[in-house]
């Protein structure tokens, strides 16, 4: 294999190594945001302390959602 | 984008005078088909884009002009410009210069469908949701300096949030999307028979790219940069949640929210809006009459 073979290999391997390194990125910041949600406190571990639906159940009355949800469809 | 002229029907020989005439030169019975979009324009964009402009000659004080000599009077104001700028500009010109190489290499995949999926997402959750996600993942503790800090990459935790990079990284993570969407759907656009006649004759990958595929994506390039930049421009949800909107990610759009919603000067804040459109149209204005200057042909990709 010649020198310009290599290279258009290793190029194909940056150009997916990026891709890959992208999605990653995306759907660990989705993830953070969905833990995020249901977790209890959220400060300096790898995961939250607990879990708990209490953001949502509080989200849903605090802001009457049911009608927001009927007015928004 | 396309020049999409409304297709006439060939004039029958029975019909009127008249309305031949009127035919020939492309108005028929579906040319009132043109009549609910064009008043949805009118409506929806141009009366308020018109009854802005009207509002911002029309300031509280001083003369027609107080408004926009206000602006460019004040470095607070007019350095907002730049501010935005110097983001949008290099968020525009990575996401298309990541785009080009990934969708040559993604459009021979087969399973596209699942890795467009994936990159449709942080376009359909929305800019807030993306700002929130990246707060907490690239904070000091998030999981992308945990990980850096473990490997043993980092020894402290990098400032990603509430700075200017914190805004880039979001901009390019609903940028990057879109821009690489629209190159995709460009470069798949090209008659693969073309590479391959390069192919045959002997041309590597990079001088097929160089020769062939570029040449014939720069005038679309041109309209993508322009949609990209637009949207980069007009950042405001990640600018306050994930940037430093007092200091150095104080984007035009924040000043005009702010003198809209805090200080209630909605004849200042048409005048700010109308400076950010003007900027805007500039950029736009300058990369299509770049592009005209260049190739157009009947081998173009298509979309471009």
């Amino acid at each position: 294999m010649n020198v310009v073979g290599v290279l258009e290999k290793l190029w194909k391997i940056a150009v997916w190594a990026f891709v890959i390194f992208f999605v990653v990125n995306v759907i660990a910041m989705i993830a953070t945001v969905v833990i995020n949600s249901f977790g209890t406190r959220w400060l300096n571990t790898w995961l939250p302390a607990g879990y708990t639906l209490r953001w949502y159940i509080s989200a849903w009355h605090e802001f009457q959602l049911s009608d927001v949800l009927l007015v928004t469809f | 984008m396309p020049e999409s002229g409304i297709v006439s029907e060939p004039a029958s020989p029975l019909a009127r005078p008249r309305r031949r005439s009127l035919a020939e030169r492309g108005f028929d019975g579906v040319t009132l088909l043109v009549l609910p979009a064009a008043l949805f324009v009118l409506l929806l964009f141009v009366y308020p884009f018109l009854y802005g402009l009207a509002l911002s000659f029309a300031p509280k004080t001083g003369d027609w002009l107080a408004n926009y000599t206000r602006f460019f009077a004040d470095p607070y104001m007019y350095r907002t410009i730049w501010l935005t700028l110097r983001l949008a500009l290099p968020v525009t010109v990575l996401n298309i210069a990541l785009s080009v190489p990934i969708a040559m290499q993604v459009r021979h995949m087969r399973h596209q469908r699942l890795l467009t999926t994936i990159l449709v997402l942080p376009i359909t959750l929305g800019t807030v949701l993306v700002a929130e996600g990246l707060l907490n993942y690239l904070g000091p503790h998030g999981w992308f300096n945990r990980t850096l800090v473990s490997i043993g990459l980092i020894d402290r935790p990098i400032r990603l949030v509430q700075n200017y990079w914190g805004v880039f990284l979001s901009l390019i993570v609903t940028g990057f999307p879109f821009a690489f969407l629209l190159t995709l759907s460009m470069i798949s656009g090209i008659d693969p028979a073309l590479e391959q006649a390069a192919a045959t004759l002997g041309g590597r990958a990079h001088q097929r790219f160089r020769r062939i595929v570029l040449p014939l994506i720069i005038p679309g390039l041109a309209v993508i940069f322009c949609l990209a930049f637009v949207d980069a421009f007009s950042v405001f949800p990640s600018a306050v949640m994930i940037g430093a909107p007092a200091a150095e990610t104080r984007v035009i759009s924040l000043a005009a929210s702010q003198a809209a919603f805090e200080q209630y000067d909605y004849s200042y804040a048409s005048a700010i809006a109308m400076i950010m459109a003007a900027v805007q149209f500039g950029f736009v204005a300058a990369v299509l009459g770049i592009r005209g200057l260049l190739y157009r042909g009947p081998a173009g990709g298509g979309k471009g």
